[in-house]
């Protein structure tokens, strides 16, 4: 489209946007996602929440610890910190996305949005994206600094930051999958029930039960990342096949975010 | 299609569970025109405006507007168009303004000056200028109402479709919304639903009914007035109104005569089954007996009202 045809013809310095396909109004949708993490008061509450569970957490072992060797402390906390992390933030997710697209759907701004030229894959790729966002920062990357600060501080024993920062990625990997996960749920059901019990239901079944279940399935979901998580952060040697549910989880949010598009793209607004 | 229609739509059907919705629709909007949108709750009104705007997906048969596909074609479709929902809603965490920002970003990159300056007109438009910077939460349905008519018009659309755009506003709301409707009119066309008939007479220049998802009539509003059945006159006379209506009921033209009596005569409503011959010969017949003279006289043209009713009830038996 030329500089000539973008302009409005009522009001001629105004610049239309130019087609774009299925990412159109993808950018906008974006910054209104983003806005409503971070122009609300959204991400204080989070990162509230966050930090006291998990620096709450590290702080009582740090206290309940006092006397122990310092390298033993250090592994507690770290593994603490990490394995809490990847396990809780699934359950985050689902609470917090639950009703991120069926509140749309209900509430008819999915409606109202879709009224303009915008495509549907972009409606949830936005999203994804502001979600994914979200939680990397306020679940993960500022209370991981705040508490290497703390042990910094606090613990004599150094944290290697590389394998931390792996062990991170890994359980931003699981925040992604759940991310994908939640909103893929959100375009089969109309109501967050459904959503919450399904979507919860999963993450507790990883927590207390995948021991039960034939570990070649449980090795394809994201159920032993937490524990692979924190084996990585600590520099523990790993199990065979470690990076098969890498993988699996990465497969799987691509399979989950491709379903999510498919029936969204079909849902009656 | 031809180069003036709008929205031109073939057999387009939706059902849900096997129970219709919108039952083959063929309807045909012409550029510029004031297209009113009626029928009963459930008429398949708001369905209809849905398919237009790829919201849904027809079941059977298809719609084009602008000359392009409604189900292939729709975010093209879509960037010439401004919609107002029936109960719109938008982000509560936003104000009105911010509203209108979000919406204006899907049409328009820049220059910032330019955007803020349509945004400012299109809120003022609509009598919003001076709650632009309150939260849409706090909006009362008027209110909302006003700012999603203000968001259906900030890419100056070619095509609004406006789902019952007065149904929540006062007397003095409406008479505004309707005013910016004629005035819209000279650069877009308005596709509206309501069943708020003095509106539809007032401004719009074409109406179709549906009922149970089914097009009764469809036609310029002044063709739809005047095709209500048999013709009806209306004579007023002063003097002795029982000879003319003697004169008239020996017409076999006439196929009815009612009296209403008035403290200056009486005025005949007489339905005809001949116009022409009523036309040449009505005045002369209730004028035969000589001691009448005639006050007023003309053709009864029935109200959207009575057309609506009288067509849906038939539709329906």
């Amino acid at each position: 489209m030329t500089a000539a045809q973008t302009k409005s013809p009522h009001q001629p310095e105004l610049q239309a946007v130019a087609s774009r396909g299925w990412s159109g109004g993808f950018g906008n949708l974006v910054r209104k996602e983003l806005d409503q993490w971070w122009g609300t008061g959204a991400w204080w509450i989070h990162l509230l929440i966050w930090t006291v569970i998990l620096i709450g957490i590290s702080t009582a072992i740090l206290i309940e610890g006092q006397g122990s060797a310092p390298t033993e402390l250090h592994d507690e906390m770290v593994q603490t910190f990490i394995l809490l992390s990847g396990m809780a933030i699934g359950i985050g997710v689902v609470i917090t996305v639950q009703g991120s697209i069926v509140g749309e759907k209900e509430s008819g701004t999915a409606a109202w949005v879709m009224s303009k030229p915008v495509s549907r894959q972009s409606f949830v790729l936005a999203k994804t994206v502001a979600h994914t966002l979200g939680f990397w920062a306020t679940a993960i990357v500022i209370p991981a600094a705040i508490f290497l600060v703390g042990m910094r501080l606090f613990v004599s024993e150094p944290v290697d930051v590389g394998p931390f920062m792996a062990g991170l990625a890994v359980v931003a990997l699981v925040a992604l999958f759940y991310i994908a996960f939640t909103l893929m749920l959100g375009t089969m059901f109309s109501g967050i029930g459904p959503i919450a019990g399904v979507g919860i239901g999963f993450a507790l079944i990883g927590m207390f039960f995948k021991d039960m279940l034939p570990q070649a399935l449980v090795r394809l979901t994201p159920w032993t990342l937490p524990d692979l998580a924190s084996a990585i952060a600590l520099g523990s040697p790993l199990p065979s096949q470690w990076q098969l549910p890498i993988i699996a989880t990465a497969g799987w949010v691509v399979v989950l975010t491709a379903v999510a598009l498919l029936r969204f793209g079909r849902e009656e607004l | 299609m031809g180069t003036d229609l709008v929205i031109d739509t073939h057999d387009l059907s939706k059902s849900y569970d096997g129970v219709a919705a919108l039952d083959g629709l063929d309807l045909q909007v012409t550029q510029n025109s004031i297209f009113g949108f009626l029928g009963p709750n459930g008429a398949g009104k708001t369905t209809a405006m849905k398919l237009l705007l790829g919201l849904s997906k027809p079941t059977q048969g298809r719609a084009e507007l602008f000359g392009l596909d409604a189900a292939t074609d729709s975010i093209a479709i879509r960037r010439r168009v401004g919609y107002l929902a029936q109960d719109p809603r938008f982000y509560s965490h936003m104000t009105a303004r911010e509203t209108m920002r979000f919406a204006a970003r899907f049409f328009y990159r820049g220059p910032r000056d330019a955007v803020e300056s349509r945004i400012e007109e299109t809120l003022l438009l609509v009598g919003l200028d001076d709650k632009a910077d309150r939260p849409v939460k706090g909006f009362s349905g008027g209110e909302r109402q006003r700012l999603g008519i203000a968001q259906a018009q900030v890419n100056f659309p070619d095509l609004l479709i406006l789902d019952e755009p007065a149904a929540s506003l006062d007397p003095m709301g409406r008479r505004d919304v309707l005013e910016v409707m004629e005035r819209l009119r000279r650069h877009a066309t308005i596709f509206y639903s309501t069943h708020i008939l003095d509106d539809v007479q007032r401004v719009s220049d074409s109406v179709a009914i549906l009922d149970h998802g089914r097009l009764v009539a469809q036609a310029p509003i002044e063709q739809l007035l005047n095709s209500g059945g048999e013709a009806t006159y209306l004579v007023s006379v002063r003097g002795d109104p029982a000879s003319a209506r003697n004169a008239l009921e020996h017409q076999s033209w006439v196929t009815g005569v009612t009296t209403v009596d008035h403290p200056q005569g009486a005025t005949l409503e007489v339905i005809v089954g001949d116009e022409a011959r009523a036309d040449d010969e009505l005045l002369r017949v209730v004028l035969a007996p000589g001691d009448n003279v005639i006050t007023q006289f003309g053709r009864k043209q029935m109200n959207l009202e009575e057309t609506f009713l009288q067509l849906v009830d038939s539709e329906r038996s």
